[in-house]
């Protein structure tokens, strides 16, 4: 009698499947639970990476869904710094389980954003979206209305989305003593002061991740029965760690977690799905070719790789030129390269 | 094409070497200047220049409009877009003051970004045209010729800036609440900086240092559903406001169309926009409601004038008589 593994097809094996291919003709690797078309209105949210599938979506014609979208008839270069057309809602980044669950509490109204605002010299601040307008709003009231804005959108649109994509970032976050809410950004990085006795540092277990996730999901299909839910992993470093661990050993901590929470979730539900971006950029046979030089963002060529694994697997064929740049408008190169990821002011407190 | 010779006049034309200088070069923008794909694009761009100018250097002796006699009169150059028309037709369909001198000239919609002032005047970048699919279409007075700063006491630029846009982008920041203060602001700004009129006026200021006065478009003459007449009110007025403190950053003057040709602080009376005409001469077709007509041009002509220094002549404000 054979054992199990002598009847697994050669894509269960390494060695056939993976180190003796060109890496970029992997291929199979993704088989996706449920298709994805161009009839489904999808959502994107999360880190940084996540900007990179919402663009492709865009450009091949797929119904991404915007919340908010800019002024018709001003230029489409100004959209950017104000963070329109970047996520589906404009949240800025959700880089925890923690955060996204806090944006979907206050969507249904299981719980009510706070008042809190934060300072900077330009104006006023939101501690939820502290990049959201690069120069700040112009008074507290402004800043509340544009985020209660923001989240009635939310509110209203849901129930009409049929595929939520979230990336996971990182594990690690502050959080308010008093209030318990989180804050994407340190308080004093992009806005605010820093209070060693009202904010707190906050690395994730699993356990939290798992939980806060399970309540997001919930919070999701309690909008849309139907909604599908698909999950990736941001490739990206982390930038910075406050856990006393070297980065790349937080690192490694925060993207293990995350990767295994996606698993555990697309385990746990018939609806929601993993989408392995992660793996395509950082797995021993990319050699960390599809890094740039930082050896932290990741290179045009490196998400336009990616994402035709994603629409190869659902049928699609490649309808870009491998530019993951153009979306409703021409973009130019500085913007091309410009993601709007708050997590990098953190290196403005390295060390030179 | 000058309001002193009436229709159909020729121009008297000086001959003089046209040259241009090559615009100085950008400076350096930082690391991403020297990435490789950076450096290929610069080259490729200088050598896009380099061939741009030596065509420009094959082509035959430049014609410089003729200066009007300095006989004491006030010179005055228009230079425009298809929004000239109506001032244009206004000059022509009254008597100017006769110590003014008001010469007109343009160039239609896209083709209007391609004329340039550089230290040596105004003229068209002919690299510019040739880029526009409307390129060289038969026009009721084309800037062919250049223009010296000499030649003028002051310039007008009327230009293409959507007055009605930021208008709108005023009244749903007041309405909707759906943008911020700032963003409305940075928005306008960028149509004001973005503006081939403004750019255009701002050369001329710049490289003559003779008055300019620059001119936005007029509100389009398609009646607003107006929801909030007082939120409407207010957003004309910031809209103004704008215009003007982004103009005069930029050295230049400006005038908006009187009251009396706005209906509900929103857009232009209708009666203004019927019957107008391109700058061809052919009569627009009739739902047309972007251009203006000479009655409109009469009512705004002797303010474009007054703000272009006509008050210098002897008599005071320019005085407009139907002919």
């Amino acid at each position: 009698m054979k054992n199990p593994y002598q009847s697994l097809p050669e894509r269960a094996f390494w060695r056939p499947s993976v180190s003796e291919v060109e890496p970029t003709a992997i291929s199979d690797v993704y088989r996706p639970k449920f298709p994805v078309d161009k009839s489904m209105r999808v959502v994107t949210q999360g880190s940084c990476f996540s900007q990179h599938i919402g663009r492709q979506f865009v450009t091949r014609g797929y119904q991404w869904f915007e919340a908010e979208t800019p002024f018709t008839h001003f230029p489409a270069q100004l959209s950017r710094a104000y963070n329109y057309g970047v996520f589906s809602f404009r949240t800025g980044n959700i880089y925890t389980p923690r955060l996204l669950l806090q944006w979907l509490r206050w969507a249904c109204g299981r719980d009510e954003a706070p008042d809190e605002a934060w300072t900077n010299r330009e104006g006023s601040v939101d501690p939820f979206r502290p990049a959201i307008e690069p120069d700040g709003f112009a008074s507290d009231e402004e800043m509340l209305a544009s985020r209660n804005g923001m989240i009635a959108r939310m509110r209203e649109s849901l129930p009409s989305i049929d595929l939520f994509i979230f990336t996971f970032g990182l594990t690690e976050a502050w959080e308010n003593k008093e209030s318990g809410v989180v804050y994407p950004m340190c308080p004093g990085t992009a806005g605010g002061t820093f209070d060693p006795d009202k904010h707190v540092f906050r690395n994730y277990t699993f356990l939290e991740c798992h939980r806060d996730m399970t309540e997001a999901v919930e919070i999701l299909r309690s909008f849309n029965p139907a909604m599908k839910i698909l999950f990736t992993v941001s490739p990206v470093p982390l930038t910075a760690t406050a856990t006393g661990e070297h980065v790349l050993t937080a690192n490694t901590r925060s993207k293990s977690l995350l990767r295994t929470l996606a698993a555990t979730l697309s385990e746990e539900h018939d609806f929601v799905d993993y989408f392995p971006s992660f793996e395509f950029i950082i797995q021993p046979p990319f050699k960390a070719m599809f890094y740039d030089g930082n050896l932290r963002t990741v290179t045009k060529e490196g998400v336009a790789f990616v994402m035709s694994h994603f629409f190869k697997a659902h049928g699609a064929a490649d309808e870009t030129d491998g530019d993951d740049a153009p979306r409703r408008r021409t973009v130019t190169e500085a913007e091309n390269d410009d993601l709007v990821c708050e997590e990098v002011m953190l290196e403005g407190a390295a060390a030179r | 094409m000058s309001s002193e010779r009436g229709r159909g006049g020729k121009a008297r034309n000086w001959l003089r070497l046209f040259s241009r200088k090559s615009p100085p070069t950008a400076p350096a923008k930082g690391k991403r200047d020297a990435t490789p794909d950076a450096k290929e694009a610069r080259a490729a761009r200088e050598a896009r220049r380099a061939q741009a100018n030596a065509k420009k250097a094959s082509r035959p002796a430049k014609t410089m409009l003729a200066t009007p006699a300095a006989d004491g009169r006030h010179r005055i150059c228009v230079i425009g877009s298809s929004h000239m028309v109506a001032y244009k037709l206004a000059a022509d369909e009254t008597t100017i003051d006769p110590r003014l001198f008001v010469h007109f000239q343009g160039l239609a919609g896209r083709e209007f970004a391609a004329i340039e002032a550089d230290a040596d005047g105004i003229f068209v970048d002919y690299e510019k045209l040739l880029l526009s699919p409307r390129h060289l279409r038969p026009m009721w007075d084309p800037l062919t010729d250049a223009i010296a700063y000499d030649a003028f006491d002051s310039f007008v630029v009327v230009g293409t800036l959507r007055t009605s846009h930021i208008l709108k982008a005023f009244y749903e920041w007041r309405t909707t609440g759906h943008f911020s203060r700032a963003y409305i602001e940075a928005g306008v700004e960028m149509l004001i900086k973005r503006d081939p009129g403004v750019n255009l006026g701002q050369a001329i200021h710049q490289a003559s240092g003779k008055p300019v006065v620059t001119l936005a478009a007029p509100l389009t003459a398609i009646a607003v559903d107006v929801g909030d007449q007082a939120a409407m009110d207010e957003a004309y007025r910031e809209t103004k406001a704008a215009i003007e403190k982004g103009f005069h950053a930029r050295g230049l003057t400006t005038v908006f169309q009187p009251d009396e040709t706005v209906l509900d602080a929103s857009s232009t009376k209708e009666i203004y926009a019927r019957a107008s005409q391109t700058l061809a001469g052919v009569e627009h077709e009739d739902e047309e409601r972007a251009h203006m007509n000479a009655a409109f041009g009469k009512l705004v002509l002797p303010d474009i004038l007054a703000a272009a220094g006509a008050q210098q002549a002897e008599t005071g404000a320019p005085r407009l008589t139907s002919a």
